[in-house]
């Protein structure tokens, strides 16, 4: 990236720039549509600014979200690791609709204990989360993961927040939701992890007797405990190898409570 | 033509959209008032383009503009429409000195006392999303200043109007979004309160719910909810009850 030359555009310049990057990456074959372009963002941002991974959430409430697309799958797990915490920066830039800068990660662990520890796992060491947002109106964030602790300079502020904006005008402009309220078919299959734990979730209210916000609480609690993702133990569940009885057994902090 | 302190307090006024109760219709009305202010014109009238191009009047500082704004989109002829199309402004000082340009236009123009018409376009970039038109009764033409003036107000019109759609539809994309994912969410919770509960699989708890929202008339999703009240909800579904 040569920043002497960027600075000098024009926002106009700018944009048409980061739209011929992220023309300039291919997306995964068994993608079409808005989510092969959203995958393209995700990469583009990626190769300009040498990060590790970039992750496009979708987002209504912070449990009626998901990741549409993503540069790759280690990228999708990060960005899921902040479901399974419940907490992270996307949920921030979400809700304040600003972007949410972490350049040290190890030191935002008082912020999110969960989803930093767990990120570092995945060889994250800063990440950088952008509103996808028109107005006051925000319905998504760019997550970009890069494995080097330092910050954005002024160039990849620029960028970052360039991406984020080709984002959001796919999702204005694609059909993301058609009109009988349907979401487009590559992004439901790109919500399906989420669709197992929520399923998962429905049997755990069953199975333990107690609501669904408890039934996600013990959910997550279970995966922290046994390090694995929400993901793993909604699949358990689903297989019926995690059943009242397993839960009761007093395995997990939260399971010993009760 | 009217004096900087005034035209300081229009431009404010007209770049001052990002106000809750922002109404397109009125806002126009309002810039067409300004536009005869500032060029001290009998009459100022708005047209806007659809998204598959078509245009429509939106607004006018009177009666005669507002015909003369509907003629022009009624027979496809005028000053405001060669304006659009072409993404240039168009003036005409007295309209009696070129009666076989737009014909009809022309006739009927005058017949409303208009011996005028400057036409500036609605642009951002290569965008053209409708036109500005001034009408004025006495044959007369605009000076530079002045027509700079009236583009700028075009201008700063265009990026509201243009600002207001991108609003428009991201508050829509958001609530959709919001259904969309929240009615997945509780269908998809419901599918496993259900499968766990009776002791089917996940698509049948599916087709349980469908047929049975069905037959009760009721949509999937209100359905779903109320079968994820309480761990006892799935019940509502145990064939026969």
């Amino acid at each position: 990236m040569n920043s002497t030359e960027s600075s000098a555009w024009t926002a106009e310049e700018r944009h048409r720039h980061v739209l011929s990057l992220v023309d300039g990456v291919p997306a995964d074959g068994s993608l079409r549509g808005l989510t092969a372009a959203l995958q393209r963002v995700c990469r583009a941002a990626v190769a300009t600014l040498g990060l590790r991974g970039a992750a496009v959430h979708v987002m209504a409430e912070s449990d009626a979200a998901g990741v549409a697309a993503c540069s790759d799958a280690e990228a999708r797990s990060v960005a899921e690791l902040q479901f399974t915490a419940n907490e992270g920066p996307a949920w921030v830039a979400f809700r304040t609709r600003r972007p949410v800068l972490v350049p040290l990660l190890d030191a935002a662990h008082d912020r999110w204990p969960g989803f930093s520890s767990l990120a570092m796992v995945h060889g994250v060491r800063a990440v950088f989360s952008f509103p996808l947002q028109q107005g006051a109106v925000s319905f998504g964030v760019l997550d970009l993961y890069a494995d080097r602790a330092e910050p954005l300079d002024a160039d990849g502020l620029v960028y970052g927040a360039g991406f984020a904006r080709a984002a959001t005008d796919l999702l204005l402009d694609g059909d993301t939701v058609d009109r009988e309220g349907e979401l487009d078919a590559g992004l439901s299959a790109s919500l399906a992890d989420r669709a197992k734990i929520h399923q998962a979730q429905g049997m755990v209210m069953v199975d333990l007797r107690i609501t669904l916000a408890e039934a996600l609480s013990r959910m997550r609690a279970r995966a922290f405990a046994s390090d694995t993702t929400l993901l793993d133990v909604a699949d358990q569940v689903i297989a019926g190898i995690l059943t009242a009885d397993a839960w009761t057994s007093g395995d997990t902090p939260e399971g010993s409570r009760s | 033509m009217i004096g900087i302190e005034r035209l300081a307090d229009v431009f404010v006024g007209v770049a001052d959209t990002l106000v809750a109760d922002f109404d397109v219709i009125d806002f126009l009305h309002t810039v067409a008032g300004h536009a005869t202010e500032m060029t001290g014109a009998a009459a100022a009238g708005l047209m806007l383009s659809d998204l598959d191009g078509g245009l429509h009047y939106m607004g006018a500082s009177d009666e005669s503009a507002r015909l003369l704004e509907l003629f022009q989109i009624q027979h496809e002829e005028g000053p405001c429409l060669d304006c659009y199309r072409g993404g240039q402004p168009v003036t005409v000082a007295d309209l009696t000195t070129e009666p076989s340009r737009w014909p009809s236009f022309t006739e009927r123009a005058l017949a409303s006392g208009v011996r005028s018409v400057h036409a500036f376009p609605m642009r951002l970039r290569d965008q053209v999303i409708g036109g500005l038109n001034v009408f004025g009764a006495e044959p007369r033409p605009l000076d530079p200043e002045e027509a700079r003036v009236v583009q700028a107000l075009a201008d700063l019109a265009t990026i509201a109007i243009i600002q207001e759609r991108l609003i428009r539809q991201a508050e829509l994309l958001t609530e959709q979004l919001q259904f969309a994912l929240n009615s997945r969410v509780v269908i998809e919770q419901a599918k496993g309160a259900i499968a766990r509960s009776l002791g089917v699989s996940v698509e049948e708890a599916f087709d349980l719910m469908r047929g049975h929202a069905r037959r009760e008339r009721i949509g999937l999703t209100d359905l779903a909810l109320r079968v994820v009240q309480s761990p006892e909800g799935p019940q509502l579904l145990r064939p026969g009850s």
